[in-house]
């Protein structure tokens, strides 16, 4: 699931429309949902960004682990106007705090470091990209999340010969955003088929709600349950998907001990062979 | 992405491996720490990509390895120019240690030089034992750091020291360039072909590391032997006498320095972390239990250490079996691993 963060309506518009979102009714941010991506508006700055990207996340059910997404605009030294890119790395300016968002996937634009400023710079010294909301955004959204699954995506509306964004009309700002969409879209994307890996690697194995619904585990009991189910899985992964066999196996069992006895005992039971994948050597891949 | 440390962004070691990727994105921080295991990173989507990071280490250039570790009547001590490694081995201590699996290499080589050299001179002929390869493999990244190439030579200065390189890696061009000096010894870690197929991920084949050793006896290297470590499969006693063949059907013993086996060890959250990592791993599903640590099962341990090693000396002459090169972890200090837990090189 994909969590959009934009400061303004005319941002949120090709976003909504691309994901299929539809408002989310009366909410001290505006929100948009859909069944792939949640948006929310924030307003300018990065203290704004920072409630609404929390504000997102409670709304959407406190999960963690998702792909998170903060787009906009901002003003570059050298880019053209209408360019997207990806921050490598975003510094607060009033703080000189900096955070590394961390790139696993292929950017779909080129890489640049950006200035999270207070007020409208018109001088762009370094050639960073200056905008206001990405040192709110990424270390609240890294609350939720891990860095490798919260990225800032940033069209340049203004440079030293054109500063557009202080006068440009809604429709301006989403034909900006709008002619970025498709790699937004490829990024977003991405970012969460890999939301989704880590999901599966973070799910419950098969038959532990089950199991925790038939007996009362304390919490290291559910330790131990989760792991032994877990290494069934790994040791024996057709089995343990069928849950007749996995009734067959603990029918019958006077506790919580027991079950967790039994399973002990199919597992002493399996042998461990190691699967055989291959792969080119780290060596020869320079 | 290479993330450099902005007070070594001239520094010429630091230009020289930025040289080798001309193409990627050179991100300043100001120390490395900025990246590099902070919380809420993800060591397994992160060893999708991996990113290089140059820094600058500031202390501890040089440990005392834990007691029980090393050869008897030398003093052991631990280095590592690098955290992290190429190679992606399921058992690896450094997935349970770091949330990164960047690469961090230090690039002042010249202060743990300083550093060694300290330790030489202060120890007044005492022998002294310094490993590499714990927090990395030693080689595998060797035609981009050029670590060998540095520290072989410096060491050869010092003849009452021995350096031990230990690696999978098949990366010897430049050691195969210079004059083995008799108190370097290359390491060179095994599983079974089995095992390696299966278990580390990115490794060269046993098959090349054999050939590998072959080009360096024939220079006269001192070579070593690290069975470690120790990897159940129901089928061991024949992946482990295959491989011993293979080994010993094409290193001479009398190139050998030193042979050890090691047993599967871990530190107990290490283990617990790589579990969360790789809830689905076959290795990691295996019966293992928990001892002042985590290894296999007490008896599977035991019979696989006893059958290896009877196996192993019938290769090789006792006195160059050690069993300390494989010593139990010990819990890590602060930027070091535990030497002994199951390590990259």
């Amino acid at each position: 699931m994909l969590r959009f963060v934009v400061a303004l309506q005319a941002e949120a518009r090709p976003l909504v429309e691309r994901f299929g979102m539809a408002p989310a009714g009366e909410t001290p941010f505006p929100i948009y949902r859909g069944e792939e991506a949640w948006l929310i508006v924030s307003g300018q700055g990065k203290a704004a960004a920072a409630a609404a990207t929390a504000y997102l996340h409670l709304e959407g059910g406190g999960g963690m682990g998702r792909a998170w997404l903060n787009v906009g605009l901002g003003g570059h030294s050298q880019r053209r106007l209408g360019e997207g890119v990806v921050a490598h790395k975003i510094s607060d300016a009033a703080s000189g705090a900096s955070w590394y968002p961390q790139i696993v996937v292929d950017s779909p634009s080129p890489t640049v470091p950006v200035l999270s400023v207070e007020r409208v710079e018109e001088e762009y010294a370094p050639p960073w990209v200056y905008e206001s909301e990405a040192a709110g955004f990424f270390p609240t959204a890294c609350r939720f999340s891990v860095a490798e699954l919260v990225h800032c995506y940033k069209v340049i509306s203004d440079n030293p010969d054109a500063t557009l964004s202080r006068r440009m009309s809604g429709v301006a700002v989403e034909e900006m955003i709008a002619g970025n969409a498709g790699r937004i879209e490829t990024f977003a994307r991405d970012l969460a088929a890999l939301a989704r890996e880590l999901a599966a690697i973070a799910a419950d194995p098969p038959g532990y709600y089950d199991a925790l619904g038939r007996w009362s585990f304390t919490a290291a009991q559910q330790s131990r349950l989760r792991r032994l189910l877990q290494r069934l899985a790994a040791l024996d992964p057709a089995s343990s998907r069928d849950a007749i066999y996995l009734e067959g196996l603990l029918a019958g069992a006077r506790d919580e001990r027991d079950v967790l006895r039994r399973l002990e005992s199919r597992l002493a039971a399996l042998p461990i062979r190691l699967p055989s994948p291959a792969g080119a050597a780290a060596d020869d891949l320079r | 992405m290479i993330y450099v440390e902005e007070d070594i962004l001239g520094h010429p070691r630091a230009l020289q491996i930025q040289g080798r990727f001309p193409d990627a994105e050179v991100v300043p921080c100001s120390r490395y720490g900025e990246i590099f295991n902070r919380r809420a990173q993800h060591f397994r989507l992160q060893k999708r990509r991996p990113s290089l990071i140059l820094a600058r280490k500031h202390r501890g250039f040089v440990q005392e390895a834990p007691a029980g570790f090393g050869i008897e009547g030398a003093r052991s001590l631990v280095f590592s120019h690098m955290h992290n490694c190429i190679y992606d081995c399921r058992y690896c201590f450094l997935q349970g240690m770091y949330r990164s699996a960047h690469y961090v290499v230090f690039i002042n080589y010249e202060d743990f030089q300083w550093a060694i050299e300290e330790k030489i001179r202060a120890g007044r002929g005492e022998p002294l034992h310094f490993y590499s390869g714990y927090d990395c493999d030693s080689l595998a990244l060797e035609p981009v750091t050029r670590f060998a190439a540095s520290f072989v030579p410096f060491f050869a200065r010092f003849p009452q020291a021995l350096l031990e390189l230990r690696t999978k890696s098949t990366q010897v061009k430049s050691l195969l360039d210079m004059e083995p000096p008799p108190n370097v010894v290359v390491a060179f870690s095994f599983t079974p072909e089995e095992v390696q197929e299966s278990v580390e991920h990115l490794t060269p084949s046993v098959d090349r590391r054999i050939r590998a050793m072959e080009r360096l006896q024939e220079r006269g290297w001192r070579l070593g032997l690290r069975f470690d470590p120790l990897i159940y499969d129901e089928g061991y006693r024949e992946q482990y006498r295959r491989l011993y063949g293979a080994v010993f059907g094409a290193v001479r013993t009398e190139s050998l320095h030193s042979v050890s086996i090691g047993p599967f060890h871990l530190p107990a959250d290490f283990f617990r972390t790589m579990t969360r990592l790789y809830p689905e791993d076959v290795l990691l599903a295996s019966p293992f239990e928990e001892n002042g640590g985590i290894g296999y099962r007490r008896d599977l341990e035991e019979e696989m250490v006893e059958f290896c090693r009877e196996e192993l000396l019938g290769h090789i002459p006792r006195e160059i079996f050690h069993s300390g090169l494989s010593a139990l972890p010990s819990a890590p200090g602060a930027g070091m691993s535990a030497p002994g837990a199951d390590s990259p090189g």
